[in-house]
């Protein structure tokens, strides 16, 4: 479970997130959107502990992350959107690093069944600079899965990646949330969250214009007409521009 | 179409310009300038500001010696010219950026409008060039002459040369389209290589008779031969055109000067039409050299720029990494296969094997002990030189880490175990590098006749004593890249660019003064105790024991001191906020 109580993050006198709560029960997948500038990665960065937070308090299964960082990273994977690996090793090799990092005794196993799902069982003793863009993110996923995170943190997942790519992510994602993780993802694209997503957090100006399910989000700016997560994404940010074409749309 | 691209390469130049003046308002890039304004004037340009503009006091070389060196200049050049032919085998292209690219070739330009944009923009750095280089080189004061003729010399030396590199990948590209390739060029240059060469060499040896070993004893007859061997036709005939383009460079006067400038301005203006009438499609070419160029400037920025090529073999792992342990052996072991399969205790140990080999093959002699000093001391200043140089090689792994530095975050590790795992690789590798460089100069020095105190065995214990000291050291010295990286963020990254002009410069050597700062810090302690223990051990009346003393005791404090060091930027990156460095 994460939960995010009244996150706050400075830059000097800018607030880039501003009092910011909610919770994402196991098995559900929260999407954050918002438009270019409106707090998400920080937000998705403060939460990992990647970043300090100006105030607030980040809870990861349970564990407070200012109190306990290293037992609150324990349950966590963050998945970047530019998968960054060690041009030097192995796809192999990385995943004996990160075992090391975890201490995950059984990471052989582990490891060859995380390959062979996500079909790389061929490519494990190759350099990333010999993987394909797809094949990295696949690589990126399977460090980040090994030691068998309840949180995950994935921040733009579809960036770069082909139809069969993009499926098999999607794909990753679902499994993860029926096996009883938290999943928080971050991302511009709005058909991606109706697919994946149980529940929505739109971000503005680093503030919190709308959470909760999809259903409540759409009930809550849908004024009882059938409407898309485009328009409620419209309407709930005051995109008043954005939410005419969209709603002019067929 | 011109008017548009010169406006582009004075509006490109003018923002360039007002970008890096504009960034003086912050402080790191205002003592950056500073630095390297002061070093450029006290260590190159104070003098030749003085003597630029004045005539020299005419030549302190015989006359004669001027022609020899402009012979061999002309010499040089139709090496150059001969290797462009013959070598390259890359496609004609001329160097855009991908901006320029995107811009410029699908607008309605004709090639030659292309080429004179391509030509202008070199203009500009070869003018540059040239003035920089009449500076820094002062050639007056050898030769005599003005350093304005000087530069003019050298802006029409490498303005022609651009002009006929670039004509000569035109030709190659022609005579590819005719279905000669590379390989065979290669060969058919060759062969009229060995001709010309064959030809000249049977007129040399019935004009010339070869020197006796006394008349080429020293630089003035080797330079005498080889003038003689220069103006020899048909050797004399093939240089007339490489002589014209470096005679006013070599001019003494204004008037030898002027009248040297006629035909070198000739060979100027009929390149620049030779390259202006080759209708050669460099377009494909250019475009993927634009792509290439644009991928490493973009790898440099991001501190990914390496010395060879991408890695194109996986690599053996140095040791087996167990899953569980401890976890900073992790990034020693990852670091270990990053610098390859020669970074080996195997490859160590065989070094040493060959150093005690080496060293004692010399000892064996009389006549070649005199090497062991010179081996030693160069083994000496090279350690001495590598506890600065190393750290400082170091920076573009620091600035790696940095971009890694949100995934090491998110990591369940503590800020400590980070810095000492990313200190691990490069602390061992300086460290067996200077116990091998130790090894060298005790082997040396202990048989050598003893100095004073200095006898075979206590020449080794003093080394051992040195050696002991050397892996903490080496840690300390490498916290110094990444306290920058923690603390001075903004430095390392603006360090890192392509160049970057007089401010990173200055940037550069203050950092190497934070260096030389820190070793004299960490060391102060370390010695003040060593000393005493060092006292103490003379005390008891045992040199052995007081240098042992001396060094188990300044080891410990730079144990002390490294294991602060490491907690002290662990606790700092894990406070580290990266927001602020990263794109948000």
């Amino acid at each position: 479970m994460i939960e995010v109580s009244q996150l706050s993050k400075n830059y000097g006198d800018f607030a880039a997130v501003r009092d910011l709560s909610f919770v994402v029960r196991p098995g559900e997948v929260m999407g954050l959107v918002g438009p270019n500038g409106a707090g998400k990665t920080t937000t998705l960065r403060c939460a990992a502990g990647i970043i300090p937070a100006t105030a607030g308090t980040v809870t990861l299964g349970g564990i407070d992350l200012a109190a306990d960082p290293i037992a609150a990273k324990r349950q966590l994977a963050f998945i970047p959107d530019e998968p960054r690996l060690f041009e030097h090793l192995t796809v192999w090799q990385h995943l004996n690093f990160v075992a090391r990092l975890y201490g995950i005794s059984d990471y052989a196993l582990r490891g060859e069944s995380l390959l062979a799902d996500l079909e790389m069982t061929d490519k494990k003793h190759l350099l990333p600079g010999e993987l394909s863009r797809g094949m990295k993110q696949k690589l990126a996923i399977a460090c980040g899965l090994l030691h068998q995170p309840r949180v995950v943190f994935f921040d733009e997942p579809l960036t770069g990646l082909d139809p069969g790519g993009i499926r098999r992510m999607k794909d990753v994602m679902r499994r993860l949330a029926r096996d009883g993780a938290a999943l928080i993802l971050s991302s511009h694209l709005l058909s991606l969250l109706e697919e994946v997503c149980t529940h929505v957090l739109i971000l503005k100006d680093g503030s919190k214009m709308a959470d909760g399910t999809m259903a409540e989000v759409r009930a809550r700016y849908s004024e009882g007409t059938d409407m898309s997560l485009e328009d409620v994404f419209f309407r709930a940010t005051g995109d008043a521009e954005g939410a005419g074409t969209a709603a002019a749309k067929p | 179409m011109i008017r548009a691209l010169l406006y582009l390469q004075a509006m490109s130049m003018a923002n360039a310009i007002r970008a890096r003046l504009l960034r003086l308002k912050q402080p790191k890039y205002a003592f950056g300038a500073l630095a390297g304004i002061a070093y450029l004037y006290f260590f190159l340009f104070r003098d030749a500001f003085r003597k630029f503009g004045q005539s020299g006091p005419g030549s302190d070389l015989p006359t004669e010696m001027g022609l020899q060196f402009a012979a061999i200049a002309a010499f040089v050049l139709l090496v150059m010219v001969a290797w462009s032919w013959i070598m390259p085998s890359a496609r004609a292209a001329l160097k855009f950026t991908e901006a320029e690219v995107a811009f410029l070739f699908p607008a309605p330009m004709t090639r030659r409008m292309l080429i004179h944009y391509k030509l202008l923009r070199s203009q500009l750095g070869i003018l540059f060039s040239s003035i920089l280089i009449a500076l820094v080189l002062r050639r007056g004061v050898a030769l005599g002459g003005n350093p304005f003729m000087h530069a003019a010399g050298w802006w029409l030396i490498l303005s022609t040369l651009n002009l006929h590199f670039i004509g000569a990948s035109f030709a190659r590209e022609r005579l590819l389209e005719l279905g000669l390739h590379p390989a065979r060029r290669r060969a058919l240059g060759a062969m009229l290589l060995a001709l010309v060469a064959g030809a000249c060499w049977w007129w040399l040896r019935t004009r010339l008779p070869v020197p006796d070993a006394d008349q080429i004893n020293d630089l003035r007859g080797v330079l005498g031969y080889f003038g003689r061997v220069l103006a020899l036709p048909p050797l004399s005939w093939l240089l007339l055109p490489f002589q014209w383009l470096v005679a006013p460079f070599f001019a003494v006067d204004l008037y030898s000067f002027l009248r040297a400038l006629v035909p070198a301005l000739g060979l100027l203006v009929a390149h620049y039409f030779w390259v202006i009438r080759s209708d050669v499609s460099f377009e494909e070419a250019s475009i993927d050299v634009a792509r290439q160029r644009a991928e490493k400037i973009s790898a440099m920025r991001s501190g990914r720029m390496r010395l060879g090529s991408a890695p194109l073999k996986s690599r053996a792992a140095p040791f087996t990494l167990a899953p569980k342990g401890f976890v900073s052996l992790a990034f020693l072991w990852k670091n270990l296969i990053a610098v390859g399969p020669f970074y080996r205790l195997r490859t160590w140990l065989i070094a040493c094997g060959i150093v005690i080999a080496g060293t004692l093959w010399l000892g064996a002699d009389p006549a070649r002990q005199s090497l062991l000093t010179i081996v030693a001391v160069i083994a000496i200043s090279f350690a001495g030189w590598a506890l600065i140089g190393g750290p400082m090689f170091m920076q573009r792994e620091v600035r790696q880490t940095l971009s890694q530095l949100d995934i090491l975050k998110s990591f369940p590790l503590r800020g400590w175990q980070i810095v000492l795992g990313e200190l691990l690789s490069p602390m061992v590798l300086m460290t067996f590098a200077q116990w091998l460089l130790l090894l060298t100069a005790a082997m040396c020095f202990s048989q050598l006749p003893a100095r004073g105190v200095f006898d075979p065995s206590i020449t080794v214990i003093a080394a051992v004593a040195i050696a002991l000291i050397a892996a903490p050291l080496c840690g300390l010295l490498l916290c110094v890249p990444y306290a920058g990286l923690l603390y001075f963020p903004a430095w390392m990254e603006s360090s890192s660019g392509t160049g970057g002009g007089i401010e990173v410069l200055g940037q550069r050597l203050l950092m190497f003064g934070g260096y030389v700062v820190v070793m004299a810090l960490s060391l102060l302690p370390a010695a003040a105790l060593g000393g005493i223990a060092f006292l103490l051990g003379q005390w008891l009346g045992n040199l052995t024991l007081a240098l042992l003393l001396t060094s188990v005791v300044a080891g410990a404090v730079l144990v002390m001191e490294l294991t602060a060091a490491v907690t002290w930027l662990g606790e700092k990156l894990e406070r580290f906020d990266l927001s602020e460095e990263m794109p948000r």
